[in-house]
């Protein structure tokens, strides 16, 4: 299917080289460079054939001794590597590279526990692990500690933190419970941030940032190393947790609401990530869109009532957890009730679970892994995908609502459907609008270009940043950050430039090109 | 503009997958008779369910709460321990219990394809060994490909053997 892509500035004869170098440092089971294999890494949510990504080979470590010598092979032959922990990056370009060429890093065979503290509430981890690999492990050796879980349990639990990815517990801003990275620099050197940093330390899970500089986000959404093991902070089983379901109505519903939900974030009595989202989450998880509407254009009002009948969620749905000891728990649920109780004119309904009992309501809001939410892909019928535009506002529901009018509006001019989710930070909005697509149509991935490429631009304009992106809008996105001329790109440069000398580790991650590869990044 | 009476038949049908899925938990290989019952139910769910159903049992939290306790409920057995130890039965859960799984991405798009009965994907008694690994080297509709480092030949083989245990024939 697809014809070798090399990277840029080796030939046949110098990438069978590096090839060769692999096979031979490694052994013939690790590296994979078959046509078979390339196809395996293209992007399956690819808007289009994939292609303009595609992985040249892809070499699977088992050690970080193998990262090391992969690393130095790598550098040795200019060969330029993506390193992905179990490539289930799903609608930001799962496995596939920026710079089609680049060989896949795949960190899925380290897939090691290897410490879950239980009195101190951390695991340390190696990025091959996955949700459910990590759920079976809790659950079966009766440790009392909780994960947090995305909405794509099939990834990687540090691979996905590095990502800056979310969760639904109050442990859901996964990236700040990392503590600790071991990280393979791009010239092959070992090193330890944080209190590891010190041989022999016995704090290196319990305080994130050492002495002096800390280094911990430098390696999230980066190029500038290879994590092999990670600390992560775990929430301790609670006492009791509540759960309830707000509809609302009306689309405008969202200003005051949010204005709500904002404030009850703010103070901490609602600790969880809340997915504030439209009412089409549901039908496209369950069905599809020919089974409600066979017409041309975005879903009409008519159709949209119907769906929200039949699920039993309003135009906008969340749901609140609560999380602790019985008597916070009770206090704060009295407290929830009562701010939103007045506006919507009638009693929120609680679920309770304690503990000891089945945990309930069994889903990622109680951090038990699922899958379930990649079935959206579905909805546009053929082979799907789906691409997610996800800018970061203040928790404002004036703002909130202005910017649901502006992106709903470009949804419409594409013709598409509205998916959107307000996810409600401590102290944010990431505001993920969701273009669902039919790969196969060629009109179709036109128009979520052009739609992906106007709301970069609309937001930029408006003032607002992406949090995180797919491969094919890392550069867009990056120049979107432009303050002082974008002076922080110029010191992503240098430190790129610095680190990785031979610019070998994910070259156009971030928007971020080393120096042998940056005239030639906008072709 | 139509509302097909198939929203409420998929979201009564998949629920009645789901509580297929509970005899499976404890017999993995569902009996002919478990399959008529499921169609059977899936049938009168069909007939029942009313347009405008808001019951609950369409209810989309419902339905989630479903698909996370059925893959839990294979992890309780310990698939990826199992796995690791060359159980075929693990080594197909531990890959693939993500989407097929009862009311995972891939049993709901089957049964949208084939029907609720040939929706289990271990359930069936129809799928060739060459068949199960083309469509796992290279995906099929929005089902990913899984690389050779995720699935490595050997377990793909262990993969295969366990989807076709059922056949009668067993021949490609």
């Amino acid at each position: 299917m697809a014809e070798r892509t090399l990277p840029p500035g080796l030939d046949e004869a110098g990438f069978d080289r590096a090839i060769n170098a692999l096979r031979q440092t490694l052994g013939e089971g690790k590296v994979f460079a078959t046509e078979l294999d390339r196809n395996t890494y293209i992007d399956p949510y690819a808007l289009g054939d994939g292609l303009d990504h595609a992985a040249s080979a892809a070499v699977a470590p088992e050690s970080v001794e193998e990262v090391q010598a992969i690393v130095r092979v790598a550098n040795e032959h200019r060969l330029p590597l993506w390193p992905v922990a179990r490539g289930k990056n799903l609608g930001y370009g799962a496995a596939a590279p920026v710079l089609a060429g680049s060989a896949v890093l795949d960190m899925t065979r380290m897939n090691k526990i290897l410490d879950v503290d239980e009195r101190f509430a951390y695991a340390t981890l190696e990025p091959g692990v996955g949700f459910y690999q990590f759920h079976e492990h809790l659950t079966n050796n009766d440790i009392p500690l909780w994960m947090s879980v995305p909405a794509n349990g099939w990834g990687s639990v540090i691979g996905n933190a590095l990502e800056r990815g979310i969760g639904y517990t109050p442990y859901g801003d996964h990236t700040s419970k990392l503590c600790g990275l071991e990280v393979v620099t791009p010239t092959g050197e070992l090193v330890r941030t944080g209190m590891g940093a010190m041989e022999g330390n016995k704090s290196w899970a319990h305080y994130p940032y050492s002495f002096g500089p800390s280094w911990d986000q430098m390696f999230a959404q980066s190029n500038l190393g290879v994590v092999t093991k990670a600390n992560m902070w775990m929430m301790p089983e609670p006492e009791m947790t509540a759960h309830t379901q707000v509809n609302l109505p009306e689309m405008e519903d969202i200003e005051w609401a949010m204005d709500i939900l904002a404030d009850l974030r703010l103070r901490g009595v609602i600790e969880h990530n809340v997915v504030f989202g439209n009412y089409l989450h549901d039908a496209s998880a369950f069905t599809t869109r020919a089974d409600w509407y066979d017409g041309e254009g975005p879903i009409p009002d008519e159709v949209a009532e119907k769906i929200q009948e039949t699920y039993n969620v309003g135009w906008w749905t969340f749901h609140l957890s609560l999380f602790g000891d019985g008597s916070i728990v009770e206090a704060k649920q009295k407290i929830v009730s009562d701010a939103f109780e007045p506006r919507l004119g009638k009693k929120l309904e609680w679920r309770h679970w304690r503990k000891g009992q089945p945990r309930e309501p069994f889903s990622i809001a109680v951090g038990v892994p699922m899958v379930l939410p990649l079935n959206v892909v579905n909805w546009m019928g053929g082979r799907g995908g789906h691409i997610g535009f996800s800018p970061v506002l203040p928790p404002s529901g004036e703002l909130a609502y202005d910017a649901f009018l502006r992106r709903k509006r470009r949804f419409e001019e594409a013709g598409l459907d509205y998916y959107s989710s307000f996810t409600v930070g401590h102290r944010h909005i990431a505001n993920v609008n969701m273009i669902l697509y039919n790969r196969d149509d060629a009109d179709m991935v036109r128009r979520t270009k052009e739609l992906f490429t106007q709301m970069i631009a609309d937001a930029r304009e408006e003032g607002y940043g992406e949090y995180r992106t797919h491969i094919e809008y890392m550069d867009p996105v990056a120049e979107t950050y432009d303050f002082n001329n974008h002076a922080l790109m110029r010191l992503n440069e240098t430190v790129k430039d610095a680190l990785d000398p031979n610019g070998i580790i994910a070259p156009g991650r971030g928007g971020v090109w080393p120096a042998r590869l940056r005239d030639g990044r906008k072709g | 503009m139509t509302v097909r009476a198939f929203v409420p038949f998929l979201a009564c049908a998949v629920l009645a997958l789901a509580a297929c899925g509970d005899k499976e938990t404890s017999e993995p290989v569902a009996e002919p008779e478990e399959m008529s019952v499921l169609a059977e139910t899936a049938s009168t769910a069909e007939t029942q369910a009313e347009p405008n159903n808001t019951s609950g049992d369409a209810h989309g939290a419902e339905l989630t709460k479903v698909s996370s306790q059925a893959a839990a409920a294979e992890q309780a057995k310990g698939v990826f321990k199992r796995a690791a130890q060359g159980d075929a039965e693990a080594v197909y859960l531990a890959n693939c219990q993500y989407c097929h799984i009862q009311l995972g991405p891939g049993t709901i798009t089957l049964s949208r394809r084939l029907g609720p009965e040939e929706a289990l994907l271990a359930n069936r008694t129809d799928l060739t060994e060459g068949y199960v690994k083309t469509v796992v080297r290279n995906g099929l509709n929005t089902m990913p490909a899984l690389t050779r480092v995720e699935v490595s030949d050997e377990e793909l083989e262990l993969i295969a053997a366990y989807l076709t245990r059922n056949n009668n024939s067993g021949e490609e």
